[in-house]
């Protein structure tokens, strides 16, 4: 599948304004965001030093905030279990993801 | 009411939104956070538009390296306060309109006596925390805010109205490292025209606003786009009060 990832303000200078990225169906965000940081640099953008996505990296799916998207949702031994949204996001074939950070100056 | 002078000097925007429009934005009192990139275009525009009493608090002393982009300071002005600097050329350009200016730090023990019975703040800080302290200042005193950031060539804006629309700790939960940014000054003197757009239609109440909506301009591309923003349920500044 294909999903559209469009970078805004100083992510552009890293990473392009946007991309097309040819993904395995059922990948979600973290999936996605591991193949766009092929570089030091890049990951060094969006993740702190323990992998963990920096908080003021916003990240948008087709317009929605993913922190406040629902996760994948599954039945694992009889018991439906709702994976959070945040990286765990799933997407889809066509989706648009954007990903941006704040600037600060004034 | 409006004196003769005053609607010879707005004639060309009265016939916009008319005198009542006119009188609105005369009697609007309008916070503005900062006397530096953003303040300076903010506050121009605020001025020849006639809004009848600005309030601009900044702490600074004008030095050269300011003059690429906070166009109310001059050569002559280095060392003065930003401050007085920026009172004196807006009284020049409108003496119909009160100026009042403070040379103070903003910090959160000090940001509602500031504000006082302001009607709104616009943000023309240059750091985060700094904004976060006005972000709760809006949401104690439910009045709007105007937020500017600008980085080099791109710049961002959008419009915070308490209870209604994302704050902007929502938008943005932690701040991103504190820099130097790198900024030309036509950034922010374009994000300030925006800016100042908001507060002009805020107080006029018409157009529609950049609630809920995050544009970002990219002057490298001459391009801006437009981000949907939400509230988050769990914002530890506006959580609580979501209505």
């Amino acid at each position: 599948m294909k999903v559209t990832v469009r970078f805004f303000a100083t992510f552009r200078e890293l990473f392009g304004a946007e991309k097309e990225i040819e993904l395995e169906s059922g990948s979600n965000v973290q999936d996605l965001l591991n193949v766009l940081c092929d570089s030091r640099q890049r990951r060094q953008k969006i993740f702190d030093r323990s992998g963990k996505l920096r908080p003021y990296v916003k990240i948008l799916k087709n317009g929605r905030n993913i922190q406040f998207l629902e996760g994948v949702r599954m039945e694992l031994e009889g018991q439906q279990i709702q994976f959070l949204g945040g990286l765990h996001a799933g997407l889809d074939d066509g989706d648009v993801v954007a990903i941006f950070p704040p600037v600060g100056g004034g | 009411m409006l004196t003769k002078d005053e609607l010879k000097r707005y004639q060309r925007q009265i016939s916009i939104f008319g005198e009542e429009g006119q009188r609105k934005l005369k009697e609007a009192k309008v916070f503005i956070a900062g006397a530096g990139g953003l303040g300076c275009s903010i506050a121009m525009y605020l001025t020849v538009a006639g809004i009848g009493k600005l309030r601009i608090v900044d702490n600074d002393t004008v030095a050269l390296e300011n003059l690429n982009r906070q166009v109310l300071h001059w050569d002559s002005d280095i060392g003065r306060k930003k401050s007085e600097s920026a009172k004196e050329k807006l009284q020049r350009m409108n003496s119909d309109i009160e100026v009042e200016v403070i040379s103070e730090t903003i910090n959160k023990g000090n940001i509602d006596e500031l504000v006082g019975d302001f009607d709104m703040i616009v943000d023309a800080m240059d750091n985060f925390s700094a904004r976060y302290v006005l972000n709760k200042a809006v949401l104690n005193k439910k009045i709007p805010f105007f937020h500017g950031a600008v980085h080099g060539f791109y710049g961002q804006a959008t419009t915070i109205i308490p209870g209604r629309t994302a704050c902007l700790r929502c938008i943005f939960p932690e701040a991103p490292p504190p820099t130097v940014p790198p900024v030309i000054g036509v950034t922010p003197g374009l994000i300030g025209c925006i800016q100042a757009t908001e507060v002009i239609k805020y107080t006029l109440g018409i157009g529609s606003l950049l609630e809920n909506r995050l544009l970002i301009w990219d002057g490298l591309d001459g391009k801006i786009d437009e981000l949907p923003l939400e509230k988050n349920p769990s914002c530890e500044d506006c959580g609580q009060e979501v209505g």
